[in-house]
């Protein structure tokens, strides 16, 4: 098993603390895992790329990812690369259109519900990491205890919308 | 995904850390006396980290904030003199800023420990990984070792303080700037008891010496002969004790190798599983130090070598330079300067290229 990830969000919206988490979950279920921001001017606002690699071998590589496995969109009107077999994407009001398999959910909502703003901006990545790791097929649990990891005290909203989004994301 | 286990996957010893935050954690077991440092992308997480430590009492060392990096290497010159574990870290225009004091550094014979976050050096301005700094280092005497993965960054840079200490010579752990500086990955988190400091002199409030006095002539010629013969010689201790300067990768019927150094290693030894599926004899000589040399291992490489470089010195790579002063001819490849990184395929066809003989004599991957 070999899986390639893309994160795709703007500055500010939690996409590298998110690649970062689902990598600690992977880890603490047992896989080898690795985090790589996107290296670049991360600016609030700008598109920012994220990566992740899951794999039950050593992971050697450290290149970009180029033709991802799976894309995860923190905002449906950014674009991503290759052609990906699953496209997470927070998006509600209707089905986002993709020959991809797409998986969906409205993560916007999640983090305002649970007071993740940041400046006037909702912090997505608690709530897409939450939907990714259960498309992922990462454990509930492993999850939970990487955001607790990764977060510390700061941990609570996080918690509580990666549970939701975790329950709430669907697959069409 | 299949749930392995009660989420212990990670069986308590298995951290997610980027090689910063692995020297950070190398450093911490390493006890330290004075850490001195200068911020600079893509090193600054290593001492910020360290100076958490520092400031929670999970470390008790004194973090001097200086102004400048060639003040940083300074200090640290001053406090090893006087006998306190040291550490520093830098990157790129820093270690340009602290070069004149990183000879005094050799030069004084002192055990300090410094970690690299190997980055451009501007101009054009650029923050993004590649060894053009890392290679202004080879002619000063330090030792150079150059880690492949946030694993090895955290081992190396204990083996580098036991290192420095048992010769007497200065030891930079390089890790790739940003691909490696910042990228998180499963670490084994040993728990090392690291001997008491030791060294060859220590100079005390109250002793009447002087250090570093004018040296003309023969005493000059010999202070730097006997660092260049005890830095060759110090070979011999990373050989029996300290993993080898270097790691041999599907080499032993190999009739291609590719020699490289760094995180690329990984994407390279990733293309050469391709290549052997396809029947090609083919592996890797990946260079864990480039100082001291390893010579004796690069002279027994398969007669067709090719060098991959993220430096260059003229129109070829700097270790493609250095393995044919072995008296071993090689094909050269110059890629991922300022952050260019080749993806897996691209190395690959090089490498199928190569193995065609299609390569030619150098060839920059842009």
């Amino acid at each position: 098993m070999f899986l390639e990830i893309s994160i795709y969000c703007r500055g500010g919206q939690g996409g590298v603390t998110t690649a970062r988490i689902l990598a600690a979950a992977a880890m603490l279920q047992g896989y080898f895992s690795q985090s790589m921001p996107q290296f670049g001017p991360e600016r609030r606002g700008a598109e920012v790329k994220a990566f992740l690699r899951i794999s039950d071998k050593e992971i050697r590589r450290k290149c970009p990812i180029t033709d991802p496995d799976v894309a995860i969109l923190f905002d449906h009107k950014l674009r991503y690369d290759g052609d990906p077999d699953t496209v997470i994407v927070n998006y509600s009001s209707k089905l986002f259109e993709d020959k991809s398999k797409v998986c969906y959910l409205d993560a916007t909502e999640i983090a305002v519900k649970n007071g993740l703003i940041s400046a006037g901006w909702p912090i997505l990545g608690p709530a897409m990491g939450g939907a990714a790791a259960k498309v992922l097929d990462l454990d509930y649990e492993c999850l939970m205890k990487a955001i607790k990891m990764e977060l510390g005290e700061k941990a609570e909203k996080s918690v509580k919308a990666a549970d939701e989004a975790y329950r709430v994301v669907k697959c069409a | 995904m299949q749930a392995k286990s009660d989420c212990d996957g990670a069986r308590g010893v298995r951290k997610l850390l980027t090689s910063n935050e692995a020297v950070a954690e190398a450093v911490k077991l390493a006890k330290p006396d004075v850490i001195a440092a200068y911020p600079i992308t893509p090193q600054s997480p290593i001492v910020e980290k360290l100076s958490e430590m520092v400031e929670s009492e999970e470390l008790d060392s004194r973090f001097v904030r200086v102004e400048s990096e060639h003040s940083a290497m300074g200090v640290v010159i001053g406090a090893a003199t006087a006998g306190a574990r040291v550490f520093t870290a830098t990157s790129s225009h820093g270690l340009a800023y602290m070069y004149e004091m990183c000879w005094w550094a050799a030069g004084s014979r002192l055990p300090i420990v410094m970690a690299l976050a190997a980055r451009s050096i501007g101009a054009p301005w650029n923050i993004h990984g590649d060894h053009l700094d890392l290679v202004s280092l080879r002619d000063l005497g330090w030792i150079i070792s150059v880690a492949e993965n946030a694993q090895e960054a955290f081992d190396m840079t204990i083996n580098a303080f036991l290192l420095s200490e048992e010769v007497n010579i200065p030891v930079v752990v390089a890790i790739d700037g940003f691909t490696m500086s910042h990228t998180a990955e499963v670490v084994n988190v040993r728990q090392v008891e690291i001997p008491p400091r030791k060294q060859a002199y220590r100079i005390l409030p109250g002793m009447e010496v002087a250090l570093n006095a004018v040296a003309f002539g023969e005493a000059r010629m010999l202070a730097r002969f006997d660092l260049a013969r005890d830095l060759e010689e110090s070979a011999g201790l990373i050989e029996e004790k300290l993993g080898g300067l270097v790691e041999e990768y599907r080499l032993e019927d190999a009739e291609y190798a590719v020699v490289v150094t760094g995180g690329l290693s990984g994407d390279v030894k990733d293309a050469v599983d391709m290549l052997r599926e396809e029947g090609v004899k083919i592996g890797v000589m990946r260079l864990r130090f480039i100082r001291p040399f390893p010579k004796k291992a690069v002279k027994e490489l398969p007669s067709q070598v090719l060098v991959v470089d993220r430096a260059n010195t003229d129109l070829r790579g700097v270790l493609s330079v250095e393995v044919a002063a072995c008296g071993v001819e090689n094909k050269n490849l110059v890629a991922g300067i300022g952050g260019k990184y080749p993806t897996v395929d691209e190395l690959y066809s090089c490498l199928k290229r190569f193995v065609d003989g299609k390569l030619s004599d150098v060839e920059w991957l842009i």
